[in-house]
């Protein structure tokens, strides 16, 4: 834990609260309920007014690589200290089945994942961290927002048109995946949303279906932003062109948090770099050395002025940084790891933790669908 | 709903009656079962056709609406579902994502067959050659189960027949007149050659039956009707009989998620 305070992320950390002073400045002039009024005559405009609250979803994948790391999970770990009880994390196992899955493979990702978020930082006394099918809500509001949306809409989003592409029999529950991301989003009735551009038209979509419900309806949901920080994007090792991603085929691409000493080093040599013998950061005309420097800054406290200047001063060249780099990477990364394996042999704990996050969610699930049933005409 | 199918008989101890929305899992189910169902296949389905030409902006749920049906029949693994030859397809449907699942994940769902019987098709009123509609615009084409004997006198006055004088049963050249015996057969416990019979023994007209026919249906309908509005007094007793319901299919709707979420890999 104090590793991961001393040494993790501080230029991102320092990027990520400016933005959130910006918000928190918009936040104050937005007034703060706590509870929100029901009914057409209720509440300005097209939305609710609601208190700031997080709602983030993970698909369970397995064990994440230090772009996940560094990215969106450190990211979730800086949130989580400002917004500590009104964030939720949930691991998006129903959003998972939309691919085929294996049965004994997504039950052990959906654990390991667990065990990996607690191990990065994740406190379940400040963050609802819960599995998406332990509260069945989730899918009751999903079919109500979808008699709300039209086929043709969701077919017009990019990410339908991409994986039509590349699945044989695309499945409903590949078109459907955006109106559960909405209730995975509304059910919570979150007002923040910290995901990546290519998220940005789902978070509309999602918009537009609360405004669609508070005006058919009735007024029951906020107005949710996209809540986008500047995190690190740490590239493939292989592929510096390319995000770091769990689904590149080459393993080498990416360093796992599992990955041992060893194994970092050898990736670490095998990484893509140029001809030039010393480094520099220039994105643009050196993207393997630079995404080496990207995730250096992520893992230690140093800007990339700080790591070029120190290199030089070790008159190092590629080779030499790259393997002085792999230590640093083991030495961040070793108490996670070490966290993550004794985790993974305590399954029923993770099991406990997930059951008692879902029960936190659920009290906050329940109560919105309660408001949502009466106004539909169920209750 | 509630009121009118306790008055009509359905008992409590011996059908789960229940509201959908008080199951939360039945959308749960569609969701899975949605992950295994292909949306060309949905597109091909005759309903989703028809209800797409006749509204603006079809929308997700009208698409996806045979998904939920078949969870609300796998869920309970039902084998048997009583319904019209226009579901023929949903139930199909719904075998194929049962196979689908059994043969992906494990099994758990039964084959579920239609159990189409031969129930009375009673027809419109003033329209005999469809069947008898709450959509239909002309609310004198139907006779509600609460309508007075003075308003079943006047549907039935009014309800569209032909030009021969005494009644006989003959669908295809009589509809409307059939359609009457029809009714009468429904109500009473007669064969419609025993209905022929009475009518010419009581040297009737069609104006005539039609008058004697409406009594017989309003004497029939008289202690539902009763029930009926006895009920839809006591509104608490409604919502306590659906929420019992609910909490008696919820026992067997989770016993099947247990073991759904398992072979899924959800726990």
């Amino acid at each position: 834990m104090s590793v991961l305070r001393n040494r993790g992320c501080a230029l991102a950390r320092a990027r990520l609260s400016a933005n959130l002073c910006l918000n928190s400045t918009v936040a104050g002039t937005l007034r703060h309920k706590s509870s929100t009024k029901l009914g057409k005559e209720a509440g300005e405009g097209d939305f609710a007014v609601c208190q700031e609250r997080i709602f983030s979803g993970i698909q369970p994948t397995g064990i994440p690589h230090i772009g996940n790391y560094a990215g969106a999970i450190s990211n979730w770990v800086r949130l989580q200290k400002k917004f500590s009880g009104n964030i939720l994390l949930s691991i998006v196992d129903l959003h998972s089945i939309t691919l085929p899955q294996d049965r004994d493979q997504l039950w052990q990702n959906i654990l390991d994942m667990t065990a990996c978020l607690l191990a990065c930082g994740i406190e379940p006394e400040k963050t609802i961290l819960f599995q998406q099918s332990l509260v069945p809500l989730h899918s009751e509001l999903a079919w109500i927002l979808g008699c709300l949306c039209s086929v043709p809409r969701l077919q017009r989003l990019p990410q339908w048109k991409e994986k039509k592409s590349s699945v044989k029999e695309p499945s409903v529950g590949l078109l459907t995946y955006p109106i559960l991301q909405a209730a995975d989003i509304l059910l919570y009735k979150s007002t923040l949303v910290p995901v990546g551009e290519d998220q940005t038209q789902h978070i509309e979509l999602t918009r537009d279906l609360a405004r669609a419900f508070n005006r058919l309806h009735g007024t029951v949901f906020p107005e949710c932003k996209m809540l986008s920080g500047e995190v690190p994007k740490i590239r493939s090792l292989r592929n510096p062109t390319s995000k770091m991603s769990k689904s590149e085929a080459n393993s080498k691409s990416r360093i796992d948090l599992l990955d041992s000493p060893e194994v970092i080093l050898e990736k670490c040599r095998k990484a893509v770099t140029d001809f030039t013998s010393e480094i520099s950061y220039d994105p643009e005309g050196r993207p393997g050395v630079s995404n080496l420097i990207e995730i250096h800054m992520a893992m230690a406290d140093l800007t990339e002025d700080e790591i070029v200047e120190e290199s030089f001063l070790l008159a190092e060249d590629t080779g030499m940084y790259k393997m002085r780099l792999a230590g640093i990477i083991a030495e961040s990364l070793a108490p996670v790891r070490e966290r993550v394996i004794a985790y993974r042999k305590d399954p029923d704990f993770l099991t406990d933790v997930l059951k008692e996050g879902a029960a936190k969610a659920s009290l906050i699930a329940e109560e919105t669908m309660e408001d949502v049933r009466r106004l539909v005409g169920f209750r | 709903m509630t009121a009118c199918l306790l008055a009509c008989g359905i008992e409590p101890e011996k059908t789960i009656l229940f509201q959908q929305s008080l199951v939360p899992l039945h959308s749960e189910l569609a969701w899975i079962l949605g992950c295994l169902c292909s949306v060309p296949r949905l597109q091909r389905l005759p309903q989703w056709k028809e209800k797409k030409s006749s509204v603006k902006e079809p929308s997700v749920g009208l698409l996806t609406y045979p998904i939920l049906q078949a969870a609300d029949i796998l869920l309970y693994k039902s084998t048997l579902v009583p319904v019209g030859e226009d579901q023929t397809q949903h139930i199909e449907l719904t075998r194929d994502l049962a196979r689908a699942f059994n043969r992906l994940h494990g099994t758990v769902f039964p084959e579920c067959k239609m159990l189409s019987g031969e129930v009375p098709k009673i027809r419109s009123l003033r329209n005999p050659t469809s069947k008898m509609s709450k959509s239909e615009a002309n609310s004198k084409s139907r006779i509600d189960l609460l309508d007075s004997p003075e308003v079943i006198l006047e549907k039935c006055r009014k309800a569209v027949t032909d030009f021969t004088s005494e009644i006989s049963y003959d669908p295809e050249g009589r509809p409307g007149v059939s359609n009457l015996i029809e009714i009468h057969m429904a109500m009473a416990d007669l064969t419609e050659d025993e209905i022929v019979e009475e009518s010419f023994l009581l040297a009737e007209d069609t104006g005539m039956y039609k008058m004697r026919l409406a009594g017989i249906i309003a004497e029939s309908l008289a202690p539902v009707r009763e029930r009926v509005i006895a009920y839809r007094k006591d509104p608490d007793f409604l919502t306590d009989v659906l929420k019992e319901g609910a909490a008696k299919a919820s026992l067997i709707a989770e016993e099947t998620m247990e073991d759904v979420r398992r072979l899924v890999g959800f726990r």
